[in-house]
């Protein structure tokens, strides 16, 4: 509540000691204490009045009061491309297995966040992904997953938040088909129906936005991978951010 | 605007009440009124937020639809919202805004395996003709904001984007006149956008929406997975 002067002159009478000392003390616990928040008027405090964010631009890391972002961009340049590879995996059954899984991380596709609160987490993956050559015949529905992925410290094991796929074909009958090693053949022949063109399925834009909500807090190390299905894979320009918006139940007590 | 005031004596003034008074006088009266006058550049700090999100709330609202399996179908050639499961991509929102506020609004996804009976039309068969020509390829998503205004519910179009079942932009029109597909559609085909919606007048945000639809009701259109995003980003 507003400060109440204790004491008030009055002239030709004179001051005591207590009744100086008493308006002084009260103004003075009341300035470095007593201020609740029915004392500030409605209304009058601009974004200037909030406490200023903070950019690491060795990081990408922007704190502000209440949250955090963090982005990344890299363009088309081939220097710039992160590369996959099935290669990896341990033979080429395990490299055709719609089971098998070796995620390998996107770099720059990533970083390690502290929730200094519990929070919502937004997440917006965006990369043109190439699928180049393949070892073995592609055939039906042939995907590289792209997930997003977190560990801790206490799971260090990624672990899967959400994803979509990457497709390098894509037949849908389930006639079989010899299948093709080459991503961009164009000679991609099945049964029936006709033959596809196969073309348009080994450039790709992908994009997708999650969010996760209520989020503990703690330390996470978020980034997106990809389970590789084909010898030689990329993406290509690739965007990727994280934006924390901490919950508003904490605040100090 | 009150700020504390106080004068300075020197030696050998005699002060008066109305001096003495000032100081406390100044600060009782700015204690019950503390503006931006009266408190420093960047102050404001998380924990003097406040903790609830009603009325003239400062924190942010961030809502997700998800619909991460199975399949729909449309043939629709006028927008209809998704819905899988008897589920609309729907978030409720429920709020009103402050004017000049901004909300940001996302979706993505994934289409499926669509059945394309027609493509591209270069021969200008009818109906493709004028402004149509060749539009039997497309598919369209739209967010769909639904508000009251003065107690009157109405609907803003938030955008609308626009993809193709194949990759053909020229030659003659494909179809299937069996009921086969044409061949070569881009199916599993990833889809988002983004787009903001600033308040010009008050008004009460009750919903958003994704919807599709296609141009040709003989082309369906399958969509898999699917994403939707409001985020009311208020510090």
């Amino acid at each position: 509540m507003p400060y109440v002067k204790p004491y008030t002159y009055v002239d030709g009478t004179v001051v005591t000691s207590t009744n100086q000392n008493d308006n002084d003390e009260d103004a003075q616990i009341y300035v470095n204490q007593d201020i609740i928040q029915a004392d500030y008027d409605d209304a009058v405090f601009e974004t200037s009045d909030i406490q200023r964010g903070e950019l690491d631009p060795i990081t990408n890391h922007h704190q502000f009061t209440s949250g955090d972002v963090w982005g990344r961009f890299n363009d088309s340049t081939p220097r710039d491309r992160a590369y996959w590879t099935a290669h990896t995996k341990t033979n080429d059954l395990t490299q055709i297995s719609a089971t098998s899984q070796q995620y390998q991380s996107l770099y720059e596709c990533g970083d390690t966040v502290v929730l200094e609160h519990a929070g919502t987490v937004f997440f917006t993956f965006g990369a043109n992904l190439v699928s180049s050559s393949n070892d073995q015949n592609t055939k039906g529905k042939w995907d590289s997953r792209i997930y997003l992925m977190y560990a801790t410290e206490a799971a260090p094991q990624p672990q899967f938040l959400q994803g979509t796929r990457c497709y390098s074909y894509e037949e849908t009958t389930a006639v079989a088909s010899a299948g093709s090693t080459d991503p961009g053949s164009d000679n991609y022949t099945i049964g029936t129906p006709a033959a596809k063109n196969a073309f348009n399925q080994n450039r790709r834009w992908i994009q997708f936005q999650w969010m996760v909500q209520n989020l503990a807090a703690g330390t996470y190390q978020f980034f997106v991978a990809v389970n590789p299905k084909v010898e030689i894979g990329f993406a290509s320009a690739r965007q990727f951010t994280m934006e924390i918006f901490y919950d508003e139940k904490f605040q100090q007590g | 605007m009150t700020i504390v005031n106080k004068k300075t004596f020197l030696t050998g003034d005699i002060p008066t009440a109305a001096q003495l008074n000032l100081p406390y006088n100044d600060l009782a009266t700015a204690s019950s009124n503390i503006k931006g006058d009266n408190s420093a550049t960047g102050w404001i700090t998380h924990r003097h937020l406040e903790t609830d999100d009603t009325g003239q709330s400062v924190f942010n609202q961030c809502k997700q639809y998800a619909q991460t399996t199975g399949t729909s179908n449309y043939t629709n050639t006028s927008y209809s919202t998704i819905t899988f499961g008897g589920n609309p991509a729907r978030i409720t929102l429920g709020y009103t805004p402050d004017v000049g506020e901004i909300v940001r609004f996302a979706a993505s996804g994934m289409t499926g395996a669509h059945t394309v009976s027609k493509d591209y039309d270069y021969a200008a068969i009818s109906p493709y003709i004028g402004p149509n020509r060749g539009k039997p390829n497309f598919y369209a998503f739209r967010l769909l904001l639904n508000h009251t205004t003065n107690s009157v519910p109405g609907t803003i179009n938030l955008g609308e984007w626009g993809y193709s079942f194949t990759t053909k932009t020229n030659g003659t029109l494909t179809f299937a006149l069996s009921g086969g597909q044409v061949t070569a559609q881009i199916n599993w085909q990833p889809f988002a956008f983004s787009t903001l919606y600033r308040q010009s007048v008050l008004r009460t945000l009750d919903s958003v929406e994704l919807q599709c639809k296609v141009f040709d009701a003989t082309n369906t259109l399958q969509i898999e997975r699917h994403q939707l995003y409001a985020i009311r980003g208020k510090r």
